[in-house]
This record gives structure tokens, C-alpha cells and sequence, in this order.
């Protein structure tokens, strides 16, 4: 299926001067754009960014939660993938492309998180601001982290990406490049991790009990 | 009806919340002015200037290398350019002279001219120095020494060039090495000579099969410088002709040196290390030493035969220097006096290195009945070498010379007493004991000499003036 064309949206003018950039307008599919951004396109990285760089961001929250790094892991998904542009195979899977690169940037911030978490202050989890959410789903999603933490890596990123992103199974796959069959195997080994422990939490216990009805 | 999936709804929910919250707490601004305002090309912009730099200090290094490296030997025949470039095609080509004489000019100065009939070869240059071979025939080398070693090989001889000119000659049919030298001076190593310096004025001829050397001595020196040095050869000369002082060591040398230019003498050695038959070669109007080993025979006529010393070259005096060191280690001490009245007893005191060397000459010279040698050699050694063991013995030995030669009992009594205060180990502690003994009894002095007796007969009831103590305390 061939992508959609999305408009490129045109920058404020105010941070255009602030950043010095003078960007130029570029309109085309994802081919198009990735082929612009090899020929070094001026407008092209802007609009990349501008095309995917909300997707990425909630990629990234969804994965590790809000905390006080994933600004600078967003500014390095883009940085590599400017960098690493010639290394895009099928350039109408560039959203997929820019998702796994955001998957693989944050096993890479976790598995730094582990390797140095007996030197390093861990990165504290910050609630969500109370305006979007009551008081019972912020505690709910500050314990999924929690829970998600205690997880190994693999298990946590597909579940992450299963289950709060929403991905089909087999975009899981290709996100955490592994097969298909992997990633089930760790989906329901995750799954079982998960539930065992919500299931003694009280905040989420409530949250993880199968519907009577459903069930019957 | 569908199942629904817990998970799913609390992932939606955790989903939702964090939408929500991107909504208020994005970064995407920060995040685009982050990204964009870094062009992508000024990161790269630097390696070319990099590259550009490091090619640059690498020709600045390259040319100062090219500037300050000692340029290459090279070398012209006869007007034949061979650049070093070609070494590999001149290197161990044969530069042959038929008629006429060759001469190779090297560019450091040094100057090879090649006789006729001879044949030569450069087996090695480098930036230095060189090496030669010759074949046969004879070469002339002024060899400017420029901090390489020149090296001139002649069938099984080496010559490693430490002085400047000098002309040397191989027979290969009769296998003879002929080496003369004009200025400087050379080592010559290879058979029957081993290591054996040449120095300017001396000519050397060896037969490597027959184990045969013909060294010829330096020339004369005009009179006149002779008449205007002084004759101070003082070995074993009579006390009162004696400076008050030993000779330095610089001074001997001094005197040998002159000595050796005052008279030529030829010098013929056989093989040095091994026995050999030995050629003489005399040259015309020289006037052959006296034998040193007659006058060994008397302690009187020892002042005699040391003034009359044959004058030798430092060269064969080093070879008979091992000789004379074979023959006392061996207990061959009349041999051993002989080499030594040819080298020169200062000389071989001079060049003693070491107390046990210097205490072997003095030894010598004393069991070969030289006493006033003997008794100068033990004086140096306490005075070189004071805080060694061997300065011990040479005090007891002055006692034991003072006792038996002199009759200077006091002056043997301080020998003895100092030895036996010495902190060194003692080896002849019992004898010089009863030789004190001996000396307080002669001198008179009764009761120092009966208080000996009893320390003597406590510690060495046994001891060799047992005897002579027990008299002493029994009155008889």
C-alpha cells in the first residue's frame, strides 16, 4: 500500500529565527522524503521531524514512561536517523524504520540504566501533571513503570510496545527485530510476569481482573 | 461473544493518559530546534581540514627527516659515479686494478687506492662507514673518520680502522697478511693475533696457517728530542737514586713512551696465546737488547738488567703481559720474572687493574729474589689499593722483606704490627705472629717479646715458633 502524502507543516516563524534554520518547503510521500534527506534536501530532516517526531515521542513515552530524559533520547533517534539515512532499505517503511530505531534507542538507555544503576541515581519517574488524568490513573500508570522496570528488557520493551502502544504482533516483530515467534514467546512470558505481580498490587489489581461478563 | 483483554485495556488507558500528558509536556519544540540548528554539514566540515592539516606536518616531517639525515656514503672509481641508489648494483662488485694503480674516492673524504694486480670489494655502505674486501693485493686507505667503524677484510683477518691511514696487503696463495701503519691506529682481529691493536709506525706481517706474527716497531725519532729528555728510568736503581715519591702512573707510561721512541727495537712474537715458532726479523742498524734473563739469576744484578729493559710496543707487551700471568699462576715464578724483565716491571705495574694483579707482580718479583722491585710493587699496591686484603699480604710481605733482606727489624716489627691490627681477613696471621716474636727477640726488647711468647703459645700451642716461644719463657 502505498503511503500517504502528508502536508508538511509549515514552522513558526519566531522559532525558525530563534533556531536559525531557514527551512525550506518539501511536499512528497516517504520515498520521496527519504530520498531527499540522501540528496541532503535542506527542508528534508525538518520535515521528517515534523512528519513523524510526535509518533516517535509517543513511541518513546510509551515505552519508558515520562521522565527527565526523553528529550534528549528523541534528539537522538532523529541524529541517527539523518545520520544512518543511507541505511534505509524500503523507504516506504520509514515510520517502521523510525520506530525501531526509537525501540533499539531505548534498550539502549535501559540497558545503560541497568549497567550503571549501582553508580547512577535512577532516573525519577514523573507523574503525570493531575490535569489529564484523575488521581486513581496516575497512580495506575506510575505502577505500570514500576512494574515494567522490575522486567527484563526484552520482556518490557514487547510489552510496551503489545500492549500500551498497541502494535500487531507482527510490527512488534519487526520493531524489536526479532521473529514472530520470538516475540510471542516473550509477549506471553511477559504477560504472565505482569499479571502475577499486578495482581498483587493494589493499585492495578482491580485494573487486571477479567470481566465476568467477558468471560462468561 | 468476544473476550476482552485486561492488558489491552490498561495498556489503552496507560496510552491515553500519556497523550494526554504529551499534550501539555512535548518536547517536539525543543527537540526540532535542537536537531535542525546543528547543519549537518558542519560536522563533517572539519576532517578535510584535518586531513589537511596531518598531510601537511607529515611533508614538514618528511622534508626536516630528508634535511637532517646524514647523507649516504657513495663512491667513485676512476671517475665512475655510483650513486647509493645503486647499491645494490655496486655492493660487492669486484674493482679490480691490472696495470695500473685505482684510486675510489668515497664522499665522506675517505680515500682507498688500489695497487696494481690487487682486487677489491665494498661489501657494505652505509651512512658512516663502509666495509671492504680485499681480495688480494695491496690498498692504501686514508680513512676519514666521520663516527663510523670502516672495516677492511682480508681473508680471514678484519680490520677495524680506529685511526686514519695505513696500507694493507693479502697474499691469498701464500695466505700473509701485511699491515702497516702510517697514522692512527687499527685493530686486527682474526687468527693467531685474536685482538691486537697497530698503532701509527708499526708494520705487522702474519702467517695465520703457520700461527707466525712479524710485528716491526715504530721509527726512530731524531736524536735531538731524545737528548732533550731526561733519562729517568729508575727501576730498581739503589735507594739513593730513587725518587722520594713512586712514580705516577702517567708518568711510567710517559717514560715508556719514550723509552720505546728512543730506541727501535725489532720485535718479533710468536703466537701470542699458543706456542709457536717464532721469526725474527731484524732491521738494518738496530742493535739487539740484552738478554733480561741472565741478570734474572743474582738480586744484584736486577737494577742492571731493568735500566737495560728492551723497549717494546705496547702491542707485544700486552701479549707478554698474558704470558707473564700464565707462568705465576702457574707457580712458574722464574719464567714469570722473565716476561716480566722483557715488558718492564713499571709497565706491568701500571697496568694492574686490580690489587690481586698487582700483588702477583710484587710477588714475583720478590720470590725471584728482586727485592728492592718487590719491596717499590707492595708499597704501590697499600698505596692503590689501601682498604683491600691484598694490601694486608703486601704489608706482611714488606715485613717479611725487611726481616730477611734489609735486617731492618724495626721496620719489620711496624710491618707485622700493622698487619696484625689490619681489619682485613688474615691469612698469615700465625706467622706473622712468631715473626713478631722473632723481631722483639732481635731487637732486644726481652719483656715485649716473652708477653709475645705467651699470647703466641695460648693461641697457637702448636704454631711454628711453639718452639722458639717455650725457649724464650723457659730462660734458655
Amino acid at each position: 500500500m502505498k503511503s500517504m502524502v502528508m502536508p508538511v507543516r509549515t514552522p513558526d516563524p519566531s522559532q525558525t529565527r530563534a533556531s536559525g534554520v531557514h527551512a525550506l518547503g518539501f511536499t512528497g510521500d516517504d520515498s520521496a522524503l527519504a530520498r531527499a534527506l540522501r540528496r541532503g534536501h535542506p527542508g528534508a530532516p525538518a520535515a521528517l521531524f515534523d512528519r513523524y517526531g510526535r509518533h516517535v515521542e509517543g513511541v518513546l513515552i510509551n515505552l519508558l514512561g515520562f521522565d527527565g530524559e526523553h528529550e534528549d533520547l528523541l534528539h537522538e533517534i532523529f541524529a541517527q536517523a539523518l545520520t544512518c539515512i543511507n541505511k534505509l532499505q524500503d523507504d516506504e517503511r520509514l515510520k517502521a524504520w523510525l520506530t525501531s530505531i526509537a525501540v533499539h534507542t531505548a534498550r539502549s538507555c535501559l540497558r545503560r540504566r541497568q549497567r550503571f544503576r549501582l553508580f547512577l541515581r535512577r532516573a525519577a519517574q514523573q507523574d503525570l501533571p493531575v490535569s489529564v488524568a484523575d488521581a486513581e490513573t496516575r497512580r495506575a500508570v506510575g505502577r505500570v513503570y514500576r512494574l515494567l522496570e522490575r522486567m527484563p528488557t526484552e520482556l518490557r520493551l514487547a510489552f510496551a510496545l503489545r500492549f500500551i502502544q498497541g502494535m500487531e504482533l507482527t510490527e512488534v516483530a519487526a520493531a524489536c527485530d526479532v521473529s514472530l515467534a520470538t516475540i510471542k514467546r516473550r509477549l506471553a512470558k511477559a504477560r504472565r510476569r505482569f499479571m502475577l505481580a499486578a495482581r498483587g498490587d493494589s493499585a492495578l489489581a482491580s485494573w487486571v481482573v477479567p470481566d465476568q461478563e467477558g468471560q462468561r | 461473544m468476544t473476550r476482552r483483554d485486561p492488558l489491552r485495556d490498561l495498556g489503552q488507558r496507560v496510552a491515553e493518559a500519556n497523550r494526554a500528558a504529551l499534550a501539555e509536556r512535548s518536547v517536539l519544540t525543543a527537540v526540532r530546534c535542537r536537531l535542525l540548528a546543528t547543519p549537518k554539514k558542519r560536522r563533517h566540515a572539519a576532517w578535510p581540514w584535518s586531513l589537511a592539516i596531518a598531510a601537511a606536518a607529515s611533508l614538514v616531517l618528511l622534508a626536516l627527516w630528508w634535511a637532517w639525515s646524514p647523507a649516504r656514503l657513495n663512491y667513485t672509481i676512476e671517475g665512475e659515479r655510483i650513486a647509493w641508489g645503486d647499491r645494490r648494483a655496486t655492493l660487492g662488485r669486484e674493482i679490480g686494478a691490472t696495470n695500473t694503480a685505482r684510486l675510489v674516492r668515497f664522499s665522506d673524504g675517505t680515500r682507498v687506492r688500489l695497487a696494481p694486480e690487487s682486487t677489491l670489494r665494498v661489501t657494505a655502505l652505509s651512512e658512516r662507514a663502509a666495509q671492504l674486501l680485499l681480495d688480494r693485493g695491496t690498498l692504501q686507505a686514508k680513512v676519514f673518520r666521520g663516527g663510523g667503524r670502516w672495516r677492511f677484510l682480508a681473508g680471514p683477518y678484519e680490520v677495524v680502522v680506529l685511526g686514519t691511514q695505513f696500507q694493507l696487503s693479502w697474499d691469498p696463495a701464500g695466505r700473509v697478511l701485511d699491515l702497516a701503519m702510517h697514522k692512527g691506529r687499527v685493530e686486527l682481529r682474526g687468527p693467531v693475533v685474536k685482538r691486537l691493536a697497530v698503532v701509527a709506525g708499526e708494520a705487522l706481517r702474519v702467517w695465520p696457517d703457520q700461527g707466525k706474527l712479524e710485528l716491526m716497531p715504530r721509527k726512530p725519532r731524531p736524536a735531538v728530542a731524545l737528548a732533550q729528555r731526561p733519562q729517568t728510568s729508575t727501576e730498581d736503581a739503589p735507594a739513593s737514586s730513587q725518587p722520594a715519591s713512586r712514580p705516577s702512573i702517567s708518568g711510567a707510561r710517559r717514560k715508556a713512551r719514550l723509552r720505546k721512541s728512543a730506541l727501535p727495537t725489532p720485535i718479533v712474537v710468536g703466537k701470542p696465546t699458543v706456542s709457536a715458532p717464532v721469526v725474527a726479523r731484524q732491521p738494518a742498524g738496530a742493535t739487539t737488547p740484552p738478554a733480561a734473563a741472565s741478570d734474572l739469576s743474582s738480586p744484584g744484578a736486577a737494577p742492571l738488567a731493568a735500566n737495560h729493559a728492551p723497549r717494546r710496543s705496547a702491542i707485544d707487551r700486552h701479549a707478554l703481559a698474558q704470558r707473564f700471568y700464565g707462568f705465576a699462576r702457574a707457580g712458574d715464578f722464574r719464567r714469570a720474572a722473565e716476561q716480566a724483565q722483557r715488558i718492564g716491571w713499571p709497565w706491568l705495574s701500571a697496568q694492574a687493574s686490580n690489587a690481586a694483579d698487582l700483588l702477583m707482580v710484587g710477588d714475583v718479583a720478590r720470590y725471584s729474589g728482586q727485592a728492592a722491585t718487590a719491596k717499590r710493587l707492595y708499597n704501590e699496591l697499600v698505596e692503590r689499593f689501601a682498604d683491600r686484603a691484598q694490601a694486608a699480604a703486601a704489608v706482611f710481605a714488606l715485613g717479611c722483606l725487611a726481616m730477611d733482606h734489609e735486617r731492618d727489624y724495626a721496620a719489620a716489627r711496624q710491618h707485622f704490627v700493622r698487619y696484625l691490627a689490619s681489619p682485613s681477613k688474615l691469612a698469615f696471621v700465625v706467622e706473622a705472629e712468631g715473626r713478631l716474636l722473632e723481631t722483639l727477640q732481635l731487637l732486644g726488647q726481652q719483656r715485649a717479646a716473652r708477653q709475645q711468647a705467651e699470647h703466641y703459645l695460648q693461641r697457637y700451642p702448636r704454631g711454628s715458633h711453639a718452639q722458639r716461644a717455650r725457649r724464650l719463657l723457659q730462660g734458655k
